[in-house]
């Protein structure tokens, strides 16, 4: 089965104000997909949608052929911008070993294998040397280093991140993609991000969102196409994938 | 003074009963009063803490044990407000308010109707650690260990929901659940504190030791273990001022606690300036 997300017709609100509307689109395996748009256009819904933390009110939702939820485990996820609290006593090998927790994790230790992997992870994400500082002591890029290492430390089919890039400057940026660019190899990755700068180079589909799916192809996004997304006066920049 | 309260525990029983429920609230506090600490749930805990007035109150009016009556109240308001933390949206204030107003109530007016109101109610509300007799210990052993238990089974679970609710629902952990049973770990240690330090000084109790703990520690272990040792060297030497001045012992235990805690913050304020 290459599908690994699928939506058809969905519709989901927040009350009586109307996030979304009859979003139809699907990421296949292998995927490197991006979700654009302004802010409060529904881009992090959509996750939310997908992970199974909310639950859309019409039409079709499948995530690995079943309803959202049911194969977490195989998802990793970066979440917009570390909220979390600062002072909070846990270190960087901590947040990422809770990537490889789940619903049968009793007892205060972790085994060999889980600090193998986690040692890995760190490895992988640069940062071994920070494996004991403490997690909210790190700069906003290390904190969503030590976030990305949690999503993968499980070895994720299915990767998905909300704005990662939006709390560092703009050589962690093109960093971090080349780092979901080589993690793409081995998973299907989903973008969220309300800038399309340095994501097109890298993505090979693209969902435009405002409230409903303005576009699904980022070979045929056009000028005017990004105008109905955002209006007002735009900017134009020649991309690598042709947007 | 403090030579005198030592030789004194060597020889009179109920210091030595005294020192012991010390030790086991400690135990419990360190255990618990963590994870009050790094939750930032002071408000639930004070809500559980006076809401178990209630229970004690209907149980001494219907001649059942003060304590089992504190047990079984703690863990259904641990239940309820976990529900409502979950649950309440924007009126979680309010109800918390509301359980831990209507609980107290109803205990101050169980205990007025009961005989001895007087000494009852300042025995529950300000501790009675000077009393504790060997029944008592008994059921604070038990108590501690349960606390103990709780940890121990799902200390990474808690550690992950206190850090991250979103990402640990995601991962399959049932958040609401968990988070009610940290509270239930929270409410038992509640009723071992309420025979050292009383229900109105419980939070503080259960607040100083490991807020002072956390300023010489980033882990939850060591936060717990230093917390363990501040809230038994507290609880000493509060009982060694409340023995030697003739003081109320919980309200001494919890100054020492908030003196220590307030000396610790100005230490490492200081400390910070300097490098």
């Amino acid at each position: 089965m290459n599908e690994v997300i699928s939506f058809q017709g969905v519709n989901f609100s927040y009350g009586k104000n109307k996030v979304l509307e009859d979003i139809t689109f699907s990421i296949e395996k292998g995927d490197f997909a991006a979700i654009i748009g302004p802010n409060g256009g529904g881009k992090t819904t959509i996750l939310k949608l997908i992970l199974g933390l909310i639950h859309k009110e019409h039409g079709t939702l499948k995530v690995f052929g079943q309803d959202p939820a049911k194969n977490n485990l195989k998802i990793g996820y970066v979440p917009q911008f570390s909220v979390h609290d600062s002072s909070f006593p846990i270190e960087v090998e901590q947040v990422v070993m809770s990537g490889l927790l789940n619903s049968f994790s009793f007892g205060p230790f972790y085994n060999k294998e889980i600090k193998e992997k986690v040692k890995d992870a760190l490895a992988k994400l640069g940062l071994s040397d920070r494996a004991k500082d403490r997690f909210g002591s790190l700069s906003g890029g290390l904190k969503q280093r030590t976030l990305i290492a949690r999503a993968i430390v499980s070895q994720p089919q299915l990767l998905l991140l909300d704005e990662p890039v939006s709390s560092v400057d703009s050589s962690v940026e093109k960093d971090v993609f080349e780092m979901l660019n080589e993690f793409n190899k081995t998973m299907t990755i989903v973008i969220v991000s309300h800038d399309i700068g340095f994501i097109s180079g890298f993505v090979n589909k693209l969902a435009c969102v405002n409230r409903t799916l303005v576009m699904n192809d980022a070979k045929n996004v056009t000028f005017n196409d990004i105008d109905a997304l955002y209006k007002g006066n735009k900017v134009g920049i020649n991309h690598k994938c042709g947007i | 003074m403090m030579m005198e309260f030592f030789n004194a525990v060597l020889t009179f029983n109920f210091l030595q009963n005294a020192l012991a429920a010390a030790f086991l609230a400690s135990f419990s506090c360190g255990i618990s009063g963590t994870f009050v600490h790094i939750n930032r749930i002071t408000f639930i805990t004070g809500g559980i803490a006076h809401a178990v007035l209630g229970g004690v109150g209907a149980a001494v009016f219907f001649g059942f044990s003060p304590m089992a009556g504190a047990i079984a109240v703690s863990i259904v308001f641990a239940v309820i407000l976990g529900l409502i933390r979950f649950n309440g949206g924007q009126h979680e204030d309010t109800v918390i308010s509301a359980l831990w107003g209507c609980g107290m109530s109803a205990g101050i007016i169980f205990i007025y109707f009961s005989p001895g109101y007087a000494v009852n109610l300042s025995n529950y509300l300000f501790g009675n650690i000077l009393l504790v007799s060997k029944g008592d210990l008994i059921s604070l052993s038990i108590l501690a260990a349960v606390v103990f238990l709780i940890m121990a089974v799902f200390y990474r679970q808690f550690a992950a929901v206190s850090f991250d609710e979103e990402y640990a629902r995601i991962r399959g952990l049932k958040s609401s659940i968990i988070y009610i049973v940290m509270l239930i770990m929270i409410a038992l240690t509640i009723v071992v504190l309420m025979k050292v330090v009383g229900l109105i000084l419980v939070i503080a109790f259960l607040s100083f030791p490991s807020a002072t703990a956390s300023i010489f520690s980033s882990k939850i272990p060591k936060i717990m273990l230093l917390s363990f040792v501040f809230s038994f060297v507290f609880s000493l030497t509060g009982l060694g001022v409340s023995y030697s001045y003739n003081l109320p012992t919980g309200a001494a235990i919890t100054l020492v606690a908030g003196f220590v805690y307030i000396i610790s913050i100005m230490i490492r304020r200081y400390y910070e300036k300097l490098f």
